[in-house]
């Protein structure tokens, strides 16, 4: 199982992890200005950019760079910010920590009341239950975040002001202290993200309801909560799995509109700023945990996927 | 006629309707049913696809389609209206009255639930909430030795697919006695199964029958399943009960046409030649009050070609399935050597898992091969994937697949379909009209699309797509098998027809021996991927046989047979794979012997053209 299944996969996450981070830093390069240009501003003389640029080593050829900085990264080393001077790996940390708490909150809360909802909808197919449902995840995927996050601010904090509408405490902010301004970009998050998850899991719990498995059991009259606690779920939630690993990658890997909406100090929004300031360290630094996440999620979902499937855990011949 | 009071039958249907809506317009399922049984005897519901049997089936469990609904009519159970329960009511007595046996079990049991909870669940409503947990294992023991599972305890914590078909029907019924129902409602049983299981589970029931004594509905299209098995039987025709009584009345003396024609269209393993096929629109119109003329019950025998050129030779045909070969393990199939003459037809004949749908691939370029010479026309070698095989090469071998209705593209037209392998091979002077003409169909099919066909006429639509590129060798994979016995010999008899007047050979994959005696020249017989007998059809279906054509041939059942023989219990458990070394049959040979399980057994030579690969004395190998 770990020879066959798990490492292959882990040797095509080292290939995907560099070709997001070559592809980030082309990017970069692509872009007009640098991070001395940024720095100094529009009035800098030609001489105190160059100068700049030599302390900050962009004077060198960018495949001379990006192999020096995949020399020190395979070491732990990402370097320093180039506008702080400081290690990125705490400032990056801290900015992931906030997103971590933040994605954790939505999977946990948003991603359990998505699977119950698609539940719902698919054994209450065609129904008013099911049309509610279908109809507000259809306009969840189809509403682009920031209106959704706008229209959370209008209702929440414009017309009935119970909570922030924005993120005051700033970039250092403890935990504690951004606990209360969570709810809205959470909100905002678990509509968007949930939609997918309801759609799919609808559809797979239909499938399942026109299986034999499931007309047998309904005909051996047990009842209907059994029914689909045993005989439903576990084999609905299967397909389901991949869907709730992308939402889940994808919320870690910084939530850029949703963060920059609400001055979230997390990484989508150290994303943005680090982008600004052609900071490269920084850039790369959260593209390398991001393309992590994708993989390692996608990973997970689909060892979930072999360990709940009993014909792929006792394959049929051995006893 | 049954006098019984309504408390004293086990069913009792009246004047039933059940129909859904198609647009405005009702259409109806069944129409005017009514049957009764009394307690504990056996009902047969015999018919055809799209008689409503299955819907009958469902509507003893008070379950419909979705779309359907009862228009009219009733349905009592032991008195009890079922159509009138709902919720809690419904559950209970679904839980404790009535169950089902449903057709494929394989998809009927819940594949990520333990065997052991499956079945205990279906004891929750009927028995006190004190019963202990040791209590349901012992009993769910009990069930499954009733049905005689191997293993019973240890078969508590497996799942569903890590047991084989058969066996899965076992737990079937199993789970269906779990809550001690007074009615057993039995669809399609043994359909899918081979024939030795499906002895060895009919046996089961029967015996089943005996101990328990409940009232039991069996479904199926077998008329011999039914005459075994039931002792009244209702014919369905379109969701009409054409005719109903005793069975033996019923399939012995039938009054209805559509009964006679039914009988008169299933081959026999014991009588050569193709039955002939059953008159629908005669039928139509004698049920609309017309004379209906006596049906024709003569057989049409075919002849086998005479000294006609081999279109192929297969020699040392082996193919393995591990790419390294494990200790312990053998090929899959091994060591296989086969002609097909030209105008002739081979008939290569096994159970599941005996590799005959493997060699047809090899033949056909799909399926890669360790060893052996594969000869088209006694001239060219087979290249062993197709895409490395000449255009000519390609165009002389054809193949015709089991289930028409998925082998066609069900977006393009029968002409598409027809017209490809002309455009493909360049066929001059051949239009879609004539290959159609020629395989029996009206001309103006060819716009039709897949789905506006009946099964019988997607079929010869696949044969005259196999057939209008002129090909010398067509295999044709269990091509009768998804088929109503009434369409299955016009079938036969276009495959007889294309052989003689095309000179095409075919190798005919099947499992049905009575089929073979029909149509077949000669017949391969395989086990395990290795070949254990063959010969001519008459040699084959003849006094000598090899020890597992003998359990084939004991185990079909047909109409008419006297029904008191059973198979000897573990007869019908096939091995996972074939042994290293012996003959594959000795695990399950009532004849085996030492040498059976060290050496493979030689083939000796009946006559010119039958032989048999077995260690056993030729006198041992005569039927009783």
């Amino acid at each position: 199982m770990l020879t066959r299944f798990v490492l292959p996969r882990l040797g095509w996450a080292v290939v995907t992890i560099m070709l997001a981070t070559m592809l980030v830093f082309g990017a970069m390069q692509a872009l007009p200005g640098d991070a001395a240009t940024q720095i100094l501003g529009q009035n800098a003389t030609p001489e105190a950019v160059f100068t700049l640029r030599r302390q900050l080593g962009l004077d060198q050829a960018p495949l001379e760079r990006f192999i020096t900085w995949l020399g020190h990264a395979l070491t732990g080393n990402f370097g320093t910010s180039l506008v702080s001077g400081q290690p990125v790996g705490p400032e990056v940390g801290r900015a992931l920590l906030n997103t971590s708490f933040l994605a954790g909150i939505t999977i946990v809360v948003g991603f359990t009341l998505a699977l119950v909802l698609g539940l719902v909808a698919g054994l209450f197919r065609d129904r008013w239950p099911d049309s509610l449902i279908s109809t507000v995840a259809l306009v969840g995927m189809s509403i682009p975040e920031f209106i959704v996050a706008t229209l959370l601010v209008l209702m929440f904090s414009i017309t009935i002001p119970i909570f922030p509408a924005v993120v005051v405490a700033g970039q250092n902010a403890t935990i504690a202290e951004l606990a209360p301004s969570m709810p809205l970009p959470a909100l905002s998050l678990m509509f968007v993200a949930s939609a997918y998850i309801i759609r799919m899991m609808r559809t797979s719990v239909i499938d399942v309801m026109e299986t034999d498995y499931v007309h047998t059991a309904r005909l051996k009259g047990i009842s209907m909560a059994r029914l689909v606690v045993k005989h439903v779920v576990p084999s609905a939630i299967l397909p389901t799995l991949n869907v709730v690993a992308m939402n889940v990658a994808w919320l870690i890997g910084g939530v850029v509109v949703v963060e920059s909406i609400f001055n979230y100090p997390g990484m989508g929004s150290l994303m943005i700023q680090s982008v600004q300031s052609r900071d490269l360290p920084t850039i790369l630094l959260i593209t390398v945990i991001g393309a992590m996440t994708f993989v390692i999620c996608n990973l997970l979902a689909d060892l979930a996927a072999t360990l709940l499937n009993p014909r792929l855990r006792y394959p049929r011949n051995s006893k | 006629m049954i006098t019984a009071t309504k408390e004293d039958l086990a069913i009792d249907v009246h004047g039933l309707d059940i129909s859904y809506m198609s647009g405005s317009r009702r259409v109806n399922v069944l129409s005017g049913v009514s049957l009764q049984l009394r307690q504990g005897e056996v009902l047969g519901l015999v018919g055809e696809s799209g008689s409503g049997k299955s819907t009958m089936a469902g509507v003893l469990l008070a379950s419909l389609r979705t779309s359907s609904f009862v228009s009219s009519g009733t349905v009592h159970l032991d008195g009890v209206d079922v159509f009138k329960l709902a919720g809690k009511e419904l559950r209970a007595f679904r839980a404790g009255h009535v169950a089902l046996v449903p057709q494929n079990a394989g998809a009927a049991l819940t594949p990520t639930m333990r065997i052991g909870e499956q079945l205990t669940e279906g004891f929750r409503l009927d028995s006190a909430a004190s019963e202990t947990c040791e209590s349901r294992r012992a009993r769910a023991i009990e069930l499954l030795k009733l049905v005689r599972l191997p293993d019973a305890a240890a078969a508590l914590e497996k799942y569903p697919h890590q047991f084989s078909g058969g066996q899965q029907q076992r737990i079937g019924i199993a789970m269906a006695l779990a809550a001690r129902p007074r009615l057993l409602v039995l669809d399609e049983p043994t359909t899918g199964l081979d024939v030795v299981t499906q002895a060895a589970i009919l046996d089961t029931l029967t015996r089943l029958h005996k101990e328990l004594g409940m009232a039991m509905v069996l479904v199926s299209h077998d008329l011999g399943v039914i005459d075994k098995m039931c002792s009244q039987v209702a014919v369905l025709r379109r969701g009409k009960v054409v005719e109903s009584g005793d069975t033996s009345t019923v399939l012995r003396n039938p009054s209805h046409p559509y009964t006679k024609g039914l009988l008169a269209s299933v081959p026999r393993v014991t009588v050569p030649g193709i039955p002939p096929s059953l008159d629908d629109a005669a039928i139509d119109a004698f049920e609309k009050g017309a004379e209906m003329h006596p049906v024709d019950g003569a057989l049409y025998e075919r002849l086998a070609p005479q000294g006609t050129a081999p279109v192929l030779t297969i020699r040392g045909l082996s193919v393995d399935y591990n790419r390294k070969p494990k200790p312990g393990s053998a090929p899959t199939v091994l060591d296989v050597d086969l002609d097909v003459h030209a105008g002739e037809i081979v008939a290569l004949v096994g159970e599941s898992g005996s590799g005959k749908s493997t060699i047809a691939n090899v033949v056909a370029g799909l399926q890669g091969r360790q060893a052996g010479q594969l000869t088209l026309n006694a001239q060219t070698e087979l290249a062993p994937r197709v895409a490395h095989r000449a255009k000519s090469v390609r165009r002389a071998v054809q193949i015709i697949f089991q289930n028409a209705d998925t082998s066609l593209n069900p977006r393009r037209t029968v002409r598409d379909a027809i017209t490809r392998p002309l455009r493909l091979f360049n066929v001059k002077g051949l239009t879609a009209e004539q290959a159609l003409a020629e395989v029996g169909l009206p001309v103006n099919f060819t716009e039709r699309l897949p789905g506006q066909l009946s099964g019988g006429q997607r079929q010869r639509v696949g044969i005259a797509r196999a057939v209008s590129a002129g090909p010398s060798l067509v295999l044709a994979d269990e091509i009768v098998s998804a088929l109503d016995v009434s369409v299955q010999s016009s079938i036969l008899r276009l495959m007889d027809r294309l052989a003689k007047e095309n000179n095409i050979g075919f190798l005919f994959i099947t499992h049905d021996l009575a089929v073979v005696r029909s149509v077949a020249d000669r017949v391969v017989v395989l086990y395990l991927g290795r070949i254990v007998e063959e010969g001519t059809v008459s040699e084959i279906f003849g006094s000598v046989s090899h020890p597992y054509t003998s359990l084939l041939m004991a185990s079909v059942i047909e109409v008419g047979d006297d029904h008191s023989g059973a198979i000897a219990p573990g007869q019908d458990e096939v091995p996972a794979g074939p042994p290293a070394q012996g003959c594959p049959f000795a695990s399950r040979c009532p004849l085996v012997m030492d040498i059976c399980r060290s050496v493979r057994p030689p083939a000796i030579e009946v006559s010119g053209t039958h032989s048999i690969r077995c260690h056993a004395p030729l006198e041992k190998l005569e039927h009783l």
